[in-house]
């Protein structure tokens, strides 16, 4: 008799343990805002290498750059003259006329724009200097580094 | 009338006049334009090969202005086209001058852009034929330092600037 009670008394002991009267759940969201963006790199100076009264149409060599837009994030290019304020969106081309050797030359761009895909994507700014111009420069060789426009702005409008 | 018609217009006019610049954002950087003009013909920094105009019946006649048989002594010489030679010992070197009808140089009166730039390039330019510097007689007067130097007529070293 005496070991029935003390077995009932450890089997009262252990149910006593879990003794959850019940449980009740809730939900809860996740709120997420994704601001898409855009970064543009590093743009590589354009440069032309002309001979005055050259017969043809000098290409510039450089002004590749990469952009990375949030995917499926449409983008356009667009470019402006001087290195003021950016005003979006821009123009397709521009024309100046650099203010040291007085050569006109047009700059464009590779693309009109593209959609965003995570990774940087790869364009570049184009320029082209029309033959025949004789431009200005007292000795043999001279360079636009004096030239107070010779810096331009590609904008990247998203 | 025609404002009771217009009104439901209204609000599309609106949302299509507002939708059109309807960039969420916009990013720029700045793109520098080099420009480097040359000229027809021309070529860049490329120096311009002396434009020598040498008397007919004196051309590449030199004379020497000092030859001094003293020791160290700087000998210079000018030219009737105006170039100045200057010869003078190595620093640190002793030299005696020249004698004897001391040296000759004589002037190109080439204008071949290829002599010149073949002078310019050769570290003996004076085999071109573009100046010529001919030395009769030098002396070395350093102590000979180990059995078997001769005391002169040993090589030497000039320096030739013109």
């Amino acid at each position: 008799m005496k070991k029935i009670l003390t077995a009932s008394a450890i089997a009262a002991a252990l149910a006593a343990g879990n003794a959850q009267a019940g449980s009740t759940s809730g939900t809860f969201n996740v709120n997420v805002t994704l601001t898409s963006a855009c970064t543009l790199g590093a743009i590589t100076d354009l440069a032309f290498a002309y001979t005055s009264l050259q017969a043809g149409l000098a290409n510039a060599t450089g002004g590749g750059f990469s952009v990375s837009c949030t995917n499926s994030l449409p983008y356009t290019f667009g470019l402006q003259s001087g290195n003021g304020a950016a005003t979006p969106p821009g123009a397709a081309t521009i024309s100046v006329t650099d203010n040291a050797v007085n050569l006109g030359y047009s700059l464009g761009l590779s693309a009109a724009g593209g959609t965003g895909n995570g990774n940087p994507q790869a364009y570049s700014v184009t320029g082209t200097m029309n033959g025949g111009q004789a431009g200005t420069c007292g000795v043999a060789s001279c360079t636009n580094a004096a030239a107070t426009n010779r810096t331009h702005t590609l904008i990247v409008n998203y | 009338m025609r404002s009771a018609s217009l009104a439901p217009v209204l609000p599309a006019l609106m949302a299509l006049l507002t939708g059109a610049p309807s960039w969420a954002g916009s990013t720029g950087n700045s793109v520098t334009v080099g420009i480097t003009l040359s000229y027809q013909g021309g070529s860049g920094v490329t120096p311009v090969p002396p434009q020598t105009t040498p008397n007919p019946q004196r051309a590449g006649v030199s004379f020497s202005r000092t030859l001094s048989e003293q020791t160290g002594a700087v000998v210079q010489v000018a030219c009737d086209s105006g170039q100045f030679v200057s010869i003078e010992a190595v620093p640190g070197q002793r030299f005696l001058a020249v004698h004897g009808g001391a040296f000759r140089y004589t002037l190109s009166i080439s204008k071949d852009r290829s002599v010149y730039e073949a002078a310019a390039t050769d570290a003996f330019g004076w085999r071109t034929g573009w100046g010529t510097v001919t030395m009769l007689r030098l002396y070395d007067l350093t102590v000979p330092g180990k059995p078997g130097d001769v005391w002169a007529d040993r090589p030497l070293e000039l320096r030739v600037s013109f």
